[in-house]
């Protein structure tokens, strides 16, 4: 009875120890991610066969309302901003001083001509609430012991119909990501590079997306300067604020 | 020989009724080919226009890279020296004597919206001077528009403008992917509404100056293409090759026209099987003269065997037969190519009008066909059928020249 017990218990506690599911994996990579409010610079790096171009901007976002603002400062886009308010996008072009808003496939467009879309940038959703997840064999990227976890589209309205993710067991940040298009073929790679902990998150800090379609071609992602649940005023997230 | 086409033009009047028969199918046949050498001369020709003045050139300069992806018309791999370029091929002066316009252009697919309506369209930018007499959409123009005279000016087919809103001094938004991959958008506003009633132009094209184009795609100076235009079209090949080997530069594309896209290939095809189509008329119209040779043959019998007797060769034999189906053949031709002649004339100046047929069709074609009308076209289809006239005579021919005289003359 004794021996049963512990048994079952320690059955149990293996499950607890090693047998996360696939929704709590996510729930925990969430985690690093709520915040009130965020602001950051980052630089975005461009390479595409031999040539490299740099565009730097300030970012920042309100998790109440799905918004964010970022705004261009490298010299020739300086002024340039885009605003994000849940999943729709609005692009300020400085020399024609207008607003265009951005629907349809021209959100699948890479942002300033990078590997990372529009689509990208806006996704905010729970991936729970639009993929059917399962777990896969454990694996290791970069030395960090990762669960590995196929996300396979229950809805539509996804950039990516399948997706898999290597999430660190430790920090649970997704330390590599391949995104697939329904016919299986490989869209997209991205990768975190560095992260640092910044309070009780683990943030990624520098990452990397390659665009499979595109020949030679990857965005690194830096940010610095990340402030988390500072003060800031709604009027930032404002198409009116965007002409300014 | 002389004497045996004396004979055969003779021979030939002995039955006028039979003859004239004969004759009449082979003009009919002749006229028929001449009536289609000259609608299809019109249309492909119409077709070669359009699709060189609109969208290639007679020859087009471009790097590799852009001819390899050249259906998606990327604005990422541009000819970034093309003034250069253009300044050496001006300065040559054998390829500078077969150019009658030489000049820069960057076409580029958009995405245009207006009051929630989408539409796909594509912008043809180049120098508005050149373009008038290249694009020459401003001839198209309606009635209270005029044509691109200052930059962030655009004209617009009737179709685009119907299926978006636009009117006459709208401002037309323009945004497109740029070479440095990013979206970018400029604004125009629309000076001109042009209708040339070709579907493919009214319904998708829209013309802005190069200057603005270089500004919206971040081009700087460069060229997607440079585009070349000759005095004859037909030397496009022979000038392409040449200015390629004065160029001499590994990472550019100089294609005649006739290599680009589909059309060049479909119209080379095209008159390969118009010609099959031709040989095959002149054949049904001819085929009553080898029914009749057959028949001649039979008749004169005894004829064949007395011209053996008296000395005839076989080969005099077959020799006369051949050329009184040759005879035949010739005077049907020349009627035929007058008949045919006359009826393309009168198509030449008045043409048939396909604007029904062509409305749902997207081809570079005008809607009014002009028949086309040359000595060399005549002379072809003349040949054809006095050749086709002598290869149905020469089996009747051949029977004739292998009659035994005494089994002939025998024969009642």
């Amino acid at each position: 009875m004794k021996r049963n017990c512990i048994c079952i218990a320690m059955a149990a506690l293996g499950v607890r120890a090693f047998g996360l599911t696939g929704e709590e994996i996510l729930a925990k990579m969430d985690l690093n991610r709520d915040h009130a409010t965020i602001s950051a610079r980052a630089t975005m790096t461009i390479h595409i066969g031999n040539e490299v171009r740099t565009k730097s901007m300030v970012i920042k976002g309100m998790t109440k309302g799905n918004k964010s603002i970022v705004e261009f400062t490298n010299p020739e886009d300086r002024g340039a901003k885009y605003l994000m308010l849940d999943n729709n996008l609005w692009i300020y072009f400085p020399d024609e001083q207008d607003v265009v808003k951005i629907s349809g496939h021209m959100l699948k467009e890479g942002m300033m001509g990078s590997d990372v879309s529009y689509e990208d940038a806006l996704e905010t959703d729970k991936l729970s609430a639009k993929y059917a997840i399962s777990l896969a064999a454990d694996d290791t990227v970069n030395g960090n012991p990762c669960h590995v976890i196929n996300l396979t589209a229950t809805v539509r309205d996804v950039p990516y119909y399948r997706r898999t993710m290597w999430v660190g067991k430790q920090d649970f940040i997704a330390w590599k990501e391949e995104m697939y298009a329904r016919s299986g073929k490989l869209l997209k790679v991205s990768r975190v590079l560095a992260a640092r902990k910044i309070g009780a998150r683990q943030v990624p800090m520098k990452s990397e997306m390659e665009n499979k379609l595109r020949a030679d071609s990857k965005t690194t992602f830096e940010m610095t300067d990340l402030i988390f649940d500072a003060p800031m005023d709604e009027e930032l997230f404002t198409i009116r604020y965007l002409r300014r | 020989m002389y004497y045996l086409i004396l004979m055969a033009f003779r021979n030939i009047r002995r039955n006028t009724r039979r003859s004239l028969l004969a004759t009449v199918s082979v003009a009919l046949a002749v006229a028929f080919i001449v009536c289609m050498q000259g609608m299809i001369g019109g249309s492909l020709g119409s077709v070669v226009k359009n699709y060189t003045k609109n969208d290639t050139g007679h020859i087009r300069i471009t790097t590799k890279a852009f001819q390899e992806k050249y259906r998606f018309m990327p604005v990422t791999e541009n000819i970034v020296d093309s003034r250069s370029i253009i300044a050496a091929l001006r300065n040559d002066p054998e390829i500078a004597a077969q150019m009658t316009t030489i000049t820069e252009r960057i076409s580029f697919g958009v995405l245009l919206s207006n009051a929630g309506s989408n539409k796909t369209a594509l912008a043809l930018a180049g120098d508005p001077a050149v373009e008038e007499n290249l694009l020459m959409l401003n001839r198209a123009i309606m009635p209270g528009g005029r044509y691109i005279r200052n930059e962030r000016e655009t004209i617009i087919g009737a179709r685009i403008a119907q299926a978006l809103g636009y009117h006459l001094g709208d401002t037309m938004k323009v945004m497109a992917q740029g070479s440095d991959y990013a979206l970018h958008m400029r604004k125009f506003v629309i000076v001109g509404i042009f209708k040339t009633g070709l579907k493919m132009l009214d319904d998708a094209v829209f013309q802005i100056p190069l200057a603005d184009a270089r500004l919206l795609l971040r081009a700087g100076e460069s060229s997607q293409q440079i585009i070349i235009m000759l005095d004859d079209y037909k030397r496009a090949e022979r000038i392409a090759a040449r200015i390629d080997a004065r160029l001499a530069n590994k990472d550019l594309a100089v294609m005649p026209w006739s290599r680009i896209g589909d059309y060049g290939r479909i119209i080379t095809f095209a008159n390969s099987v118009y010609s099959i189509i031709y040989l095959a008329v002149a054949l049904l119209g001819a085929f009553i003269i080898g029914n009749i040779m057959m028949m001649v043959v039979l008749e004169r019998r005894r004829e064949i065997g007395v011209l053996k007797s008296m000395g005839f060769g076989r080969g005099e034999v077959l020799s006369l037969f051949i050329f009184e189906g040759m005879s035949l053949g010739l005077i049907g031709s020349i009627f035929g190519a007058i008949l045919g002649a006359t009826v393309s004339m009168v198509f030449h100046f008045h043409g048939i009008d396909f604007t029904k047929a062509l409305s749902s069709v997207s081809m570079p074609m005008d809607n009014t066909v002009y028949f086309t009308i040359s000595a060399a076209g005549l002379a072809q289809a003349a040949i054809i059928g006095i050749m086709v006239s002598a290869l149905v005579s020469i089996v009747p021919s051949w029977q004739a020249a292998r009659m035994n005289p005494v089994q002939a003359i025998k024969s009642v």
